[in-house]
């Protein structure tokens, strides 16, 4: 066997994770992960974190990985390829300017979506804004990077120009130490006059037009420039980042960019399927990534903490906790973000958190993408397959039903999906080594190393508490079929068996919908076997939950019973 | 996990960088003592710009523009300075309003940058200067007595420490006078809004707190003093080791830097009493972790604000009451009782 590994580092806010992957017989496999402590998040180069990790890959791996310098070892003895993927770092201070706020500047802010950016200003150049107050504004900013789109191809270019005169004033007066990045990624024939007249040499990105035409958007277009200034500038922030690029011969990629690849890989290795979504809840942040062949959708939120979400995260604890509580944990979070829960009431209030950090950031992504199927009362309305959950929040859970629930509740789904678990947190390091070896994602996703959490049907029916909603024919291949009715209102779970396939006959009520085209059908579904089964949810839209907190918890602790505890 | 480091220290040495975020120019030297509110660099930056559309507003030909510009790019120009004009029967003139700049002129526009601001970093503290960074800044060192917090709302000053019971914090408002005007005053814990309005009522330079309900967080933020939090949000008592060091502060000079809290920047807000011995340049940190023998500050109902020695540091993870599996540091408190706790559950203090 040709002795070809591969490493992935991912640098997060707070830990510093690592997979060596190598090729076995039946194609590439994970040899062993490990983490440790982002030494960025407490100041120092982030090498001593990554050597860290290192040194705990070759102690569970049994190879050498590093040499005596405490450096990587390359080839045949050591590693083949390195991927480098980052979230760690303060937020991207970042302005928009575009001519319109309907079009290029919504187009800007998707684009800039998944990059780690904070939108500290946007300049619309149709509002009235003379262009000494403009050059003030964008002074003031005193921002890290600076997208700009000028409209589509062959439109107007007046107003773009001045605001790049503007730009140039605003790169060339401020003697920044962290350089500004600027971004162009608008009308194709203003590029080379943007390029000369900002005169930034390598801090300018020039991007094809994300809008080449009115009706058209391509986010890709501009994502090769976005990701050198993210390089650019994560370079000048984060100390030692330029010298592991150097040694590893890698450029790092945005963690959240990085997984958007594998949700792309995944809808592609499944063209006739339904798309596919990965949820990624962080201490940081939440992160939602949806691609359906050509149409993709990606948005980072950042947790939300005020008196409604303090509100909110109540209603959805398992245990009766009030509003106050939960604001104070909340609170005393942001202050520790590396505190776990080690009680039940912390637990509660943690995954109640989950949950709605799920909706705020699916309802703040439908903001972003108008077109994206979530109504933050009813839920996902299209359903995606499979819905891939990663992130501390979600992954490092005490029961694979808990992460379940949280899942469900914060996405409330449509139909009939399946839900997987990236327990290994390996979204990003698979995506920054996607292009590396294409080969490496497409051959571990195919070795099932997202663990399948379960297949959730969702049964909508307009009925009162307790009705019947839907009964389940159960076909394991065995002599007698088992049936089993569900009431709305309640969470039903079958269990699947390794060695024999699963059929399920779904026998609808007549106003009842599981998503199989109209209120009362139904019919056959395989299921494959996974860790919790086929978890039938007929709680309806929208997630009724009793007014009364002792009621709410006990609700919820019947629904984990139900999957098991 | 990434431990996080608590100063509550009774002879530290203070290391704090002051430095601007642009090149400027450094305006002290190694060495050099330096007070509170002393500037440590600065920069001088344009007070304001001005775009002039010099086609539009002379109402001239934009191929005859070089005629009517004045100024070249780079060109200081002072108050009155004439900038572009047309001249006729009816002249039409641009005029510098203030001393200044030209920084561009383009596509018949000229900008000016007018007026002069300083962005100054000013000392914090009163101390030594043990190291300069080149066009930036410099480290400002003091030995001293050092208590840090978990919050700060961004703001300085120095007065002299008071430590207030909870039967001085009268609840009538009729009571209250400017009673603490110039003074730092420490509060063990404000349960509402109106509680932190007395307060503020009493004029003082600076709030310590030592914990705080949610709900007051926005009248923290907002208020136009430092205000410090020692524990963090709840009903919490000051831990021992910081009411220890406030007691020790009390009746001096003391500065408060309500820094807001960053770890990539080692910084917290903090509490500092300057002492008199010399310091020691060139001496750092060693590295900090958890240690059998260490005292932690231990997170998390029902701790959250206590404090205790280090007595296990068990290498196998265990499961804890929440389910999860997680490696445990024991505590034995001061009130002898031994604590198992996760160990990203702990703030480690450097005493």
């Amino acid at each position: 066997m040709e002795n070809r590994r591969y490493l992935s580092v991912d640098i997060g806010s707070q830990n510093t994770r690592a997979w060596l992957f190598e090729p076995r017989e039946d194609g590439f496999a994970l040899v062993c992960s490990a983490a440790s402590e982002t030494s960025a998040a407490v100041g120092q180069d982030i090498r001593t974190g990554v050597n860290l990790a290192l040194e705990q890959l070759q102690e569970k791996a049994g190879l050498r990985l590093l040499d005596l310098k405490h450096k990587l070892i390359r080839g045949e003895e050591g590693v083949e390829a390195c991927g480098l993927s980052l979230s760690a770092g303060k937020a991207i201070r970042t302005v928009l300017i575009g001519v319109s706020d309907t079009y290029s500047l919504a187009a800007l802010r998707r684009l800039v979506s998944l990059f780690y950016t904070d939108v500290v200003l946007e300049i619309d150049l149709q509002d009235d804004l003379n262009a000494t107050a403009q050059l003030e504004k964008l002074i003031n900013a005193n921002a890290d990077l600076f997208v700009a789109s000028g409209g589509v191809n062959e439109g107007a270019f007046r107003p773009v120009r001045a605001a790049l005169d503007n730009l140039r004033i605003v790169y060339q007066s401020l003697p920044r130490l962290i350089r500004p990045q600027l971004v162009y990624a608008g009308n194709e024939a203003l590029s080379e006059y943007a390029r000369e007249e900002l005169d930034a040499g390598e801090d300018f990105h020039s991007a094809l037009n994300v809008q080449a035409r009115i009706d058209t958007e391509s986010l890709s277009a501009g994502w090769p420039a976005m990701l050198s200034a993210f390089s650019r500038l994560r370079r000048q922030q984060l100390t030692g980042l330029t010298e592991l690029e150097h040694e590893w011969n890698c450029a790092a990629l945005p963690s959240a960019f990085a997984a958007s690849r594998i949700v792309r890989l995944i809808d592609r290795m499944n063209p006739e399927g339904k798309g596919a979504m990965a949820l990624d809840v962080g201490c940081n942040s939440t992160i939602v990534i949806a691609s359906r062949g050509s149409d993709f959708i990606g948005a980072i939120s950042h947790p939300p903490i005020s008196n409604q979400i303090g509100k909110e995260t109540s209603r959805y604890a398992t245990l009766p906790i009030d509003a106050r509580t939960a604001a104070t944990y909340m609170l005393n979070k942001k202050l520790h973000q590396a505190f776990l829960p080690a009680t039940l009431e912390d637990l509660a209030v943690e995954q109640a958190w989950t949950r709605v950090r799920l909706q705020d950031a699916l309802r703040r992504t439908r903001e972003l993408f108008p077109w994206f199927a979530y109504d933050p009362e009813l839920g996902l309305l299209e359903p995606y397959e499979p819905v891939l959950l990663s992130g501390e929040s979600l992954v490092r859970v005490p029961a694979a039903q808990q992460t379940l629930l949280m899942a469900l509740d914060g996405l409330r789904p449509h139909g009939i999906t399946t839900f997987a678990m990236d327990k290994d947190q390996l979204l990003a390091g698979l995506g920054s080594l996607a292009d590396k070896e294409p080969l490496l994602p497409v051959q571990l996703i195919d070795s099932g190393v997202f663990a399948n959490l379960g297949t959730v049907i969702c049964a909508d029916a307009p009925e009162r508490a307790a009705k019947r909603v839907l009964t389940l024919e159960i076909d394991r291949g065995e002599s007698a079929r088992e049936t089993l009715d569900v009431r709305k209102g309640e969470i039903k779970r079958v269990e699947t068996t390794p060695s024999s396939r699963t059929r399920i006959y779904l026998s609808p009520g007549e106003l009842t919908d599981v998503g199989m085209g109209l209120p009362g059908l139904g019919g056959w579904v395989t299921v494959p076997d996974s860790e919790l089964g086929t978890v039938v949810d007929a709680r309806g839209r929208p997630l009724e939950l009793p007014d009364e907190m002792n009621k709410r918890s006990e609700a919820f602790y019947n629904w984990l019973w139900e999957l098991g505890g | 996990m990434a431990t996080e480091i608590l100063s509550i220290a009774c002879d530290q040495q203070i290391l704090r960088t002051y430095a601007l975020p642009f090149a400027g120019s450094v305006l002290v030297r190694t060495g050099q003592e330096v007070a509170a509110g002393e500037p440590i660099a600065e920069i001088k930056m344009p007070e304001r710009y001005q775009v002039f559309d010099v086609v539009n507003g002379l109402k001239i030909n934009p191929k005859n523009i070089d005629r009517h510009i004045e100024k070249l790019v780079g060109e200081p120009v002072k108050a009155g300075d004439v900038v572009a004009q047309k001249t006729g029967l009816i002249s039409r003139i641009f005029r510098a309003s203030q001393d200044g700049m030209v920084v561009a002129v383009r596509d018949g526009r000229i900008t000016l940058a007018l007026g002069e601001k300083k962005l100054q970093v000013l000392a914090t503290y009163p101390g030594t200067v043990v190291e300069i960074i080149p066009e930036r800044g410099a480290v400002v060192a003091v030995q001293g007595l050092l208590l840090q917090g978990v919050w700060g709302n961004g703001l300085n000053s120095s007065g002299e420490l008071l430590i207030l019971s909870s039967d001085e914090l009268p609840a009538d408002k009729k009571q209250l006078s400017a009673d603490l005007q110039g003074k730092i005053a420490a509060v063990q814990h404000i349960a509402d809004q109106a509680a932190f309005n007395n307060l503020l009522n009493r004029k003082p330079a600076g709030l310590v707190l030592g914990s705080v309900m949610p709900e007051v967080l926005p009248a923290l933020q907002n208020a136009p003093l430092p205000v410090m939090v020692l524990v963090g949000y709840g009903e919490f008592q000051i831990d021992a080791l910081s009411a220890a060091m406030l007691k020790q502060m009390e009746s001096q000079l003391v500065y408060l830097n309500a820094n807001e809290p960053d770890p990539s920047e080692h910084s917290r807000p903090d509490l500092i009493l300057p002492g008199k011995a010399q310091v020691s340049p060139g001496l750092f940190h060693e590295e900090l972790h958890l240690e059998v023998g260490k005292h932690v500050r231990l997170l998390g109902k029902p701790y959250t604000g206590s404090t205790g020695e280090i007595v296990e540091l068990p290498e196998e993870p265990e499961k804890f009451a929440s389910g999860l599996v997680m490696r445990a540091v024991v505590v034995r408190r001061e009130d002898e009782q031994i604590i198992r706790i996760p160990r990203e559950n702990v703030e480690l203090i450097l005493e």
